[in-house]
């Protein structure tokens, strides 16, 4: 056997691997076209074309753009992950800085704590509730399982992860509104924000979910 | 009134080429050389064609002996239908005197 037509037949080999299970029977198709081409150029073009064509079947312009979108709101939900995760972490620094230092450590020199005394700033500070700090780290980690999801694919789960952060973000909402105004709490007017955040996850999961489905399914353009 | 969805000039002369010979089964490679296209642009055709259900797939045995049975296709009679229409309107097309040739 030449090289070319070992060449060949390694490539329609290949072809068939990567050609997507319910599309086999075309793989063996090609692979018995190429059994009936005796010329070994002719033979490895055409066992060329067929990788081509095998990759056609498994990469779509629907898939990568379904991927592309996913990994984009992994990137974004990571994101918020961290700025949620970084506030009340962000919150405890300044605290233990305040105790440690009074105002002449780096926390005390905030514009924020200007005219005041540390233990004014403290009080302020710790009147913040507690629980209000373990939602927003509950928050974080509901982003962070909702990029982790959106990255894998799983929209079902990133489903029910947007639909966990409402509950928590509501009820976190509601309580706060109690303690509404506060000094350095800013949750009740910013809410909307994560209301925004929670919304488009949702519609990405549920859009993403039947773009899916549909790029599963039989192409339709000729 | 629907429109007919466009097709692109590939399809239509892999339509033409399988409407040459309406009930014969024919091969990729065979197809490949009738038509001038790459197999890599062909079998992908082929492959929606078929899921459109406007071609038939078989495997057939080969007439000569010792080689492996080859899948071979035709149109439906959806896809004949479509293929006359189209590869019909699109001889009309190309053989309807232009301005210029009136002139």
């Amino acid at each position: 056997m030449s090289l070319a037509r070992q060449i060949a037949e390694h490539l329609l080999r290949h072809a068939a691997a990567v050609m997507p299970g319910r599309r086999r029977d075309w793989a063996l198709g090609m692979r018995a076209e190429l059994a009936a081409i005796d010329a070994p150029g002719p033979a490895l073009t055409f066992a060329a074309g067929c990788v081509w064509a095998a990759y056609q079947q498994r990469i779509s312009p629907m898939r990568i753009a379904l991927l592309t979108g996913r990994l984009a709101v992994a990137v974004a939900s990571l994101l918020t992950a961290a700025a949620h995760a970084f506030m009340p972490l962000y919150m405890l620094a300044v605290v233990a800085d305040l105790k440690r230092h009074g105002l002449d450590g780096w926390a005390g020199s905030a514009r924020l704590f200007r005219g005041q005394t540390a233990d004014s700033a403290l009080a302020d500070l710790l009147s913040i509730p507690a629980w209000h700090g373990a939602a927003m780290l509950g928050l974080a980690g509901v982003f962070a399982a909702a990029g982790w999801f959106a990255a894998r694919g799983q929209f079902r789960r990133l489903l029910v992860a947007a639909g966990v952060g409402l509950a928590v973000h509501t009820a976190n909402t509601l309580a706060l509104a109690a303690a509404w105004p506060s000094p350095y709490l800013v949750h009740p007017a910013m809410a909307w924000l994560d209301y925004l955040a929670l919304a488009l996850l949702l519609a990405a999961a549920g859009a993403f979910r039947s773009l899916d489905r549909w790029a599963a399914g039989t192409p339709t353009a000729a | 009134m629907t429109r007919a969805p466009n097709i692109s000039r590939q399809t239509r002369s892999v339509l033409a080429a399988l409407l040459a010979q309406p009930q014969a089964w024919r091969y990729g490679y065979d197809l490949s050389k009738e038509t001038g296209l790459k197999s890599g642009t062909l079998y992908p055709l082929l492959i929606r064609l078929s899921d459109q259900g406007l071609l038939e797939a078989e495997w057939r045995q080969p007439l000569q002996p010792g080689r492996p049975p080859r899948h071979a296709y035709r149109l439906t009679d959806k896809g004949a239908a479509l293929a006359r229409e189209r590869v019909a309107g699109e001889v009309f097309a190309s053989a309807a005197p232009t301005g210029a040739r009136l002139a």
